[in-house]
C-alpha cells in the first residue's frame, strides 16, 4: 500500500515538473510575441541603418552564388556603406545616406554609374513597417545560430498572391537580419543572403571608404534616368496590387534603336517591378509573350501602338496585374 | 555645367563663377543631385572625407541658406591633393544635355508611330534591355546581385 502511494506522489511530482518546464520552454519561445512582434521587425530595420558593422556574407539564388564584404558605419549623423564584390567581377557600391554610387572596373576603364537609394541586405525592411505590415503577417520560429550569433527566426506570411513569403533569422540581442530567404508559394528558394561572419565597431574612421579601383584607369560616368519632375499623365494607372505603391517614375533612351521610354518602379516595400511603356516605331517590332529568367518573371503587350513591359522579382500574378493597371496611354 | 561643378569642388573657380554656379546649383535639384555626387565619388577614390567633407558641406550649406552669401573653404586640401585624371563626362557642356533632349523631343514628335504590324514572342527575343533597366533602378537584393549575371 505505501509503496502504491509513494508511487503516486512521485508520479505526481514529476508530471509537475514536466509541465512546469514545458510552460517556462512555452513561454521563452513566446517572450517575442508577448509585446507587438512588430516592434522586431523595427528594430532590424533600424539596426541594418544605426549600427556600425563589417562582415562577409553569401548571396545565393537560383543561378548564381557569391560573396560579399559590407561594412557599414553610422557616425551619428550619416550612413556610409562599402559593399565589395569578393568572387567573380570586381565591382564595388559606395554610399553616403542616400546617395549611391556603383564602380564597375573593366581591363580599359572604370563605369561609374549613380544609383538611387538600394534596399540591400541586411537593410532590406523600409525604414516604415506600415508597409510591410498591411502586406504581411507575421510568426516566430525557432532559434539558430548564423554567423556566430544567436538569432530569432521570423516568418513574413504574404497576405495575397501578389508576394512572397520571407523567413527572417534576426540577432536577438541587436536586431540586425542575419540571414533571409525568399520563398515562392511551394516553399522553394528563391533568393538567400546570410552572414558567415558579422562583426559590430566603435570606430568612426573611414580610412575603408574608398573603391580599390586603378586610379589611372578612365572613368566613364554612367548618367542616372532622368526622374519625371512634372506630372506628366502619359498613362492612366490605376487597380495595382494591393499594397504596390509608386517610388519612382523616370524616362530613359533605350534600344538597339534608342527611344525614349518611360519606366515606373513600384513596391511594397520588400519587393520591386518595374512597368515600361513607350511608343513602338514605324517599322519596329513589338513584343508579346511572358517568360521567367530567374527569379524575374516579364510581361509584354501591346496596348494603342504602344509597347507595355513589367520586368519584377514577384509573382506571376503580380506581373499581370501592374501591367493591367495601364488602363490608356496618351496617343503620340 | 558638370565641368563647372567639378571645379567648384576643387576650389578652382573665382568668386563670380562660383557664385553663379551654386545658385545655380541651387536652382535645380539634378544639379545639386549630380554634385552630391561628384563629391561623394571625388571624396570616396581620395579617402579624404573628413577634409572634403567640410568643404562640400560649406557650399551645401550656402546654397541651403543665401547662394550669393557664401564663404569659402580656401585652404582646403581639395585642389592640391586631386590625383585623378579629368573624365571625359566631366567636361560635357550642360549645352550638350539640353541639346540631347531638345533632340529626343524632336524625334518624338516627328516620328511616326503607326500600329506594328509584327510582333515577336519574348521566350525568342528576350528584351535584355528592359530587364537591365529594372535591374539598374530597383533598389532590392535581387536586382542588384543578379545584374552581374547579366553582364
Amino acid at each position: 500500500m505505501w509503496l502504491i502511494i509513494l508511487r503516486w506522489v512521485l508520479n505526481n511530482l514529476l508530471m509537475q515538473r514536466l509541465l512546469f518546464s514545458l510552460l517556462l520552454i512555452f513561454l521563452n519561445a513566446n517572450a517575442y510575441a508577448l509585446d507587438d512582434p512588430w516592434i522586431q521587425i523595427e528594430k532590424a530595420s533600424q539596426a541594418a541603418r544605426q549600427l556600425s558593422y563589417k562582415g562577409i556574407f553569401v548571396y545565393q539564388n537560383n543561378q548564381e552564388m557569391r560573396s560579399i564584404e559590407i561594412t557599414h558605419l553610422n557616425n551619428g549623423k550619416e550612413e556610409f556603406a562599402r559593399i565589395v564584390n569578393l568572387d567573380g567581377p570586381s565591382r564595388e557600391l559606395l554610399s553616403r545616406g542616400d546617395n549611391v554610387v556603383v564602380f564597375n572596373p573593366t581591363k580599359e576603364n572604370v563605369l561609374i554609374q549613380k544609383r538611387q537609394g538600394q534596399n540591400l541586405f541586411p537593410a532590406i525592411l523600409p525604414s516604415n513597417i506600415e508597409f510591410v505590415k498591411s502586406s504581411y503577417s507575421l510568426r516566430f520560429g525557432d532559434q539558430e545560430r548564423i554567423g556566430g550569433r544567436e538569432a530569432q527566426i521570423v516568418y513574413l506570411d504574404p497576405r495575397d498572391e501578389y508576394r512572397y513569403p520571407y523567413k527572417l533569422w534576426l540577432d536577438k540581442e541587436f536586431g540586425l537580419l542575419l540571414k533571409m530567404m525568399v520563398l515562392d508559394h511551394n516553399q522553394k528558394t528563391i533568393e538567400q543572403v546570410s552572414f558567415n561572419q558579422i562583426s559590430l565597431f566603435a570606430s568612426q574612421d573611414l580610412n575603408w571608404f574608398t573603391p580599390s579601383v586603378d586610379t589611372h584607369k578612365k572613368y566613364i560616368m554612367d548618367e542616372a534616368p532622368q526622374n519625371m519632375v512634372s506630372k506628366e499623365t502619359y498613362c492612366t494607372i490605376s487597380n495595382l496590387p494591393t499594397g504596390f505603391r509608386e517610388v519612382s517614375h523616370v524616362t530613359r533612351m533605350m534600344g538597339r534603336q534608342p527611344q525614349l521610354v518611360h519606366q515606373w518602379i513600384f513596391s511594397d516595400g520588400l519587393s520591386s517591378v518595374s512597368l515600361f511603356v513607350n511608343p513602338i516605331p514605324k517599322g519596329q517590332k513589338s513584343r508579346v509573350g511572358e517568360i521567367q529568367i530567374g527569379s524575374a518573371h516579364i510581361y509584354a503587350r501591346v496596348m494603342n501602338g504602344s509597347q507595355i513591359m513589367v520586368v519584377g522579382e514577384v509573382p506571376q500574378a503580380t506581373i499581370h496585374k501592374i501591367s493591367n493597371s495601364v488602363q490608356s496611354v496618351s496617343a503620340h | 555645367m558638370k565641368e563647372k561643378i567639378s571645379t567648384l569642388l576643387d576650389d578652382e573657380l573665382d568668386l563670380k563663377g562660383t557664385s553663379q554656379t551654386v545658385s545655380e546649383i541651387g536652382k535645380d535639384k539634378r544639379l545639386r543631385e549630380r554634385f552630391e555626387t561628384y563629391q561623394l565619388i571625388r571624396d570616396s577614390m581620395k579617402n579624404e572625407l573628413s577634409d572634403a567633407t567640410f568643404s562640400s558641406k560649406s557650399i551645401l550649406d550656402a546654397i541651403d541658406k543665401e547662394p550669393i552669401q557664401m564663404q569659402f573653404n580656401q585652404s582646403s586640401k581639395i585642389a592640391s591633393a586631386i590625383a585623378l585624371p579629368y573624365p571625359s563626362w566631366m567636361s560635357w557642356p550642360v549645352a550638350a544635355s539640353f541639346a540631347a533632349v531638345l533632340l529626343i523631343a524632336a524625334l518624338t514628335m516627328n516620328h511616326g508611330y503607326l500600329k506594328p504590324s509584327e510582333t515577336f514572342e519574348i521566350a525568342e527575343d528576350i528584351p535584355v534591355e528592359y530587364i537591365q533597366a529594372h535591374q539598374i533602378l530597383a533598389p532590392t537584393n535581387v536586382a542588384y546581385y543578379s545584374e552581374m549575371g547579366t553582364k
